[in-house]
C-alpha cells in the first residue's frame, strides 16, 4: 500500500541537507561516465559502492540511483557528437542523432535527447510502481519462446534500418549473427570458431567491436575525408537549436507515451537487454510515424524513440530486480549487491520491510532525470560545438579514448586489437555501403536468439513456439513488422 | 574503386565459407543454428559477389530495389550512390595514411604502454600529419595524458598497460 507519509519523508531527506548535494552529484558523476566511451552507470556504481559504506541505506541509494539513471542520458551525448554509444543499448540513438549533427543539428539532437530521457524515466517508473501486480504476473509467463521471440524481433530490424541497400544490410547482419557464434557453445560448451585463440573462447567481445565498427570506422573517414562531423554550411548550434528540440519531443508525445511503454515493458523483462529496448522503439517509430522515409537521415523522433525508452526501461528493471531478485542487467546486478551490501534483502519483503528505500530509489531516479535534463539542456549547445572541430584535432583524441576505453571494460589489450580490427572493418563497410548497425544487432541478438531457440527445443517442441499466447502475439508482431510496410507501399500505389 | 569492393566482398564471402564449412566439424546441437544462419550468409554473400562481379545481376537488383523504394519516395538509392561517387574520390594514400597512423597507436600501446604511446601518438600526428604548431602539439598531448591518468588510473584505478618492454 502506498505510505504518502514516508514518500513524502523520503522526499524530504532527499530536497534536504545532503539528500540534494547526492542527488546534484551523482546526476553529474553518472553523466560524465555515461559521456565517455568504455565507461557506463555500472562502471560509476562500482566506483561508488565503497564510499556508500558508511551512509545509511537511503542515503547510499540515493547517490547510487542518481548516478546510475543519469548515465543512460550520459550515453547519447557521444552518440550523437562522436557516433560513438557508450553503452549497447545507447546504439540506436546513433540511426538519426549523428546524422543530425552531421546536418548541423546536434544541439537540437542533444536537446530532444535530454527531454526524452527524462520523460522516458519519469513514464517508466510511473509505468512500474502502476503496473507492479499486472507485470509480476505477466513476468512469470516468459519463457525461451518468448525470450527467442523477443530477440528475432530485435533482428527484424536490420531489415528495416536504412544504411545501405536491402542486400548489404541483411548479408552484415548474417554476418553479425555468424561472429556471435564464436567461443563458447552456450549450452554444449563446445568451442567454435576460436582458431585456438584462448582470448575467443568468451566470443568477441561487443564494446569493443563496436567502439571500432562505429567510432573508429568513422573518425577514419572523417580525417580522410579531412571534415568536421558537422557539415561546413550547416547552422551554428544556439540555444534556440536546444529548445527545438525540446519542443519536438513535446510535439511528439504519443511517440514518447509509445516508446516509454514498450521500453518499461522491455526492461522489466529479465535477460531480454536494453539493446532490444532502443532498437524496437526505433522501429515501432518508423512503423507508425508519417513520412517515415526521413528516418536515418536525421529525424528528431529518431533520437526522441530510441532514448525515452532507454530510460524508461530502467523503471522497468527495477521492478524483476526488487520484486524477484532478478537483475535485468549487469546494472541492476551490481546494484543487486549494493542493496545486500547495505542489509537489504531484496524480494516481496522489500515493499514492506524497507519500503523507505524503495521509495528513496524510485524519488532518486526522477531526481536525477530532472537534474541530468537542466544540466544538459543548459551545456548542449556548447557540446554541440565538438561537431564542428576541426577533424585533426579531434579524431586523434577519440581514437585514444576509444582504445583506453575498451581496454578498460577488462584490462585486456585484446580488446585494443579487436576495436582496431572492427575499426578498418567499419571503415570499409562504411565505404563500400554495408549496414554496420545491422552487424552489430547480429552480434548483440545472435547468442540470445541462438541459447533461447535451443533452450526452448530442449524443454518442447518446435510447436510450444506457436501455442503460447505470448510466443505467439510477438511471432505475429514479427510477421507484421516485415510485411506491413510492404502492404502500406502496395496500398498507396492501389494495387490492392 | 570496383576493385577494391571485389576484394572486400570477397574477403567477407571466404570468411562465411570458412566459418559455414568449420561448422560441420561440431556436435549436432552446436551446429544447428550456425549451419541455419550461415547457409543464409552464404546466399547473401555469393548474390553480393555475383553482383560485384557481373554487371548484369547489378542491375536486376538496383531495378528491384528502385522499386522498392519508389512508393515511399525514399532517396536511400541515391545516398547510395552519392556515397559511392565518394568513395571514388577517396584519397588512397591519406587513406593508407591513416591506418597506419592507428597502427602506430595500438603497437606502441603493446609494446610501450599507454602512458607512453598516447602523448608519443599524439604529439607526432599533430605535428606532423596535422601541421599543428609546438605549442598546440604539446599541450594537447598533455592535456590528454593528463585526463586519462587523472580518470582512467588515478580515479578508477584502472591498471593501465605498462608494455611489454617495461
Amino acid at each position: 500500500m502506498f505510505d504518502l507519509k514516508l514518500f513524502v519523508s523520503m522526499l524530504a531527506n532527499m530536497v534536504g541537507w545532503p539528500g540534494i548535494l547526492l542527488l546534484i552529484s551523482g546526476t553529474i558523476i553518472g553523466m560524465i561516465f555515461g559521456a565517455i566511451p568504455g565507461l557506463s552507470g555500472t562502471t560509476a556504481i562500482v566506483v561508488l559502492i565503497p564510499m556508500t559504506f558508511g551512509m545509511d541505506p537511503g542515503t547510499a541509494m540515493l547517490w547510487l540511483a542518481a548516478t546510475y539513471g543519469a548515465a543512460t542520458y550520459g550515453g547519447a551525448i557521444p552518440c550523437i557528437l562522436i557516433n560513438t554509444p557508450g553503452e549497447p543499448p545507447n546504439a540506436a540513438t546513433i540511426l538519426d542523432g549523428y546524422p543530425m549533427a552531421q546536418k548541423g543539428k546536434a544541439g537540437m539532437a542533444l536537446g530532444s535527447a535530454a527531454t526524452a530521457s527524462t520523460l522516458g524515466g519519469f513514464i517508466g517508473l510511473l509505468v512500474t510502481l502502476l503496473m507492479i501486480p499486472v507485470l509480476t504476473r505477466f513476468l512469470m509467463a516468459f519463457s525461451y519462446q518468448e525470450f527467442f521471440m523477443m530477440a528475432l524481433l530485435g533482428l527484424c530490424i536490420i531489415a528495416i534500418v536504412g544504411e545501405g541497400t536491402l542486400i548489404k544490410g541483411l548479408a552484415s547482419g548474417f554476418f553479425g549473427i555468424m561472429l556471435s557464434f564464436v567461443g563458447y557453445d552456450p549450452i554444449t560448451s563446445v568451442l567454435r570458431y576460436t582458431f585456438g585463440i584462448q582470448y575467443l573462447w568468451d566470443g568477441i567481445p561487443v564494446v569493443p567491436a563496436l567502439f571500432g565498427l562505429l567510432a573508429i570506422g568513422e573518425v577514419m573517414d572523417l580525417l580522410v575525408k579531412e571534415r568536421a562531423v558537422a557539415e561546413a554550411q550547416s547552422a551554428r548550434a544556439s540555444r534556440r537549436q536546444v529548445w527545438a528540440g525540446v519542443r519536438a519531443t513535446f510535439k511528439n508525445m504519443p511517440l514518447v507515451l509509445r516508446s516509454s511503454a514498450l521500453g518499461t515493458f522491455i526492461g522489466a523483462i529479465p535477460g531480454v537487454g536494453g539493446t532490444v529496448a532502443g532498437f524496437l522503439s526505433y522501429m515501432q517509430a518508423k512503423q507508425t510515424c508519417k513520412n517515415s522515409e526521413n528516418f536515418g537521415k536525421g529525424d528528431v523522433r529518431g533520437v526522441i524513440a530510441p532514448e525515452a525508452a532507454n530510460d524508461a526501461k530502467e523503471g522497468g528493471a527495477l521492478l524483476p530486480t526488487l520484486a524477484f531478485g532478478i537483475p535485468g542487467s549487469s546494472a541492476m546486478a551490481v546494484f543487486l549487491g549494493a542493496l545486500t551490501l547495505h542489509g537489504i534483502d531484496v524480494g516481496q519483503d522489500i515493499f514492506v520491510a524497507n519500503l523507505d528505500v524503495v521509495y528513496m530509489l524510485i524519488l532518486a531516479a526522477l531526481g536525477c532525470h530532472m537534474v541530468a535534463a537542466v544540466i544538459g539542456l543548459s551545456v548542449a549547445d556548447k557540446m554541440a560545438i565538438l561537431t564542428r572541430i576541426r577533424p585533426t584535432l579531434i579524431t586523434p583524441v577519440i581514437f585514444v579514448v576509444c582504445l583506453i576505453g575498451s581496454f578498460a571494460l577488462r584490462n585486456n589489450m585484446g580488446d585494443v586489437f579487436v576495436t582496431f580490427l572492427f575499426g578498418l572493418l567499419g571503415y570499409e563497410m562504411r565505404k563500400f555501403g554495408f549496414s554496420r548497425i545491422a552487424l552489430i544487432l547480429g552480434l548483440l541478438l545472435g547468442t540470445m536468439a541462438e541459447r533461447s531457440f535451443r533452450q526452448a527445443l530442449m524443454t518442447s517442441t518446435i510447436w510450444r513456439f506457436f501455442t503460447r499466447p505470448i510466443s505467439l502475439v510477438l511471432f505475429l508482431a514479427i510477421l507484421a513488422v516485415l510485411i506491413l510496410p510492404y502492404v502500406r507501399a502496395y496500398r498507396k500505389r492501389g494495387d490492392i | 574503386m570496383k576493385t577494391e569492393e571485389k576484394v572486400f566482398t570477397f574477403f567477407l564471402l571466404f570468411i562465411v565459407v570458412l566459418m559455414v564449412a568449420l561448422t560441420f566439424g561440431y556436435r549436432p546441437g552446436a551446429r544447428l543454428v550456425p549451419i541455419l544462419v550461415g547457409v543464409c550468409a552464404l546466399i547473401l554473400m555469393v548474390s553480393l559477389c555475383l553482383m560485384v562481379l557481373f554487371q548484369r545481376f547489378a542491375s536486376l537488383y538496383q531495378r528491384w530495389e528502385e522499386k522498392r523504394h519508389m512508393y515511399s519516395k525514399d532517396t536511400e538509392s541515391e545516398d547510395l550512390n552519392e556515397r559511392m561517387r565518394e568513395a571514388e574520390r577517396t584519397d588512397r594514400k591519406k587513406e593508407r595514411s591513416v591506418v597506419t597512423w592507428l597502427l602506430f597507436l595500438v603497437a606502441g600501446t603493446y609494446v610501450f604502454g599507454f602512458f607512453i604511446a598516447i602523448p608519443l601518438f599524439l604529439f607526432l600526428f599533430l605535428k606532423l600529419w596535422a601541421h599543428e604548431t609546438w605549442v598546440l602539439s604539446l599541450s594537447m598531448s598533455g592535456v590528454v595524458w593528463g585526463a586519462v591518468f587523472f580518470i582512467f588510473a588515478y580515479i578508477l584505478g584502472i591498471p593501465l598497460h605498462q608494455g611489454i618492454v617495461f
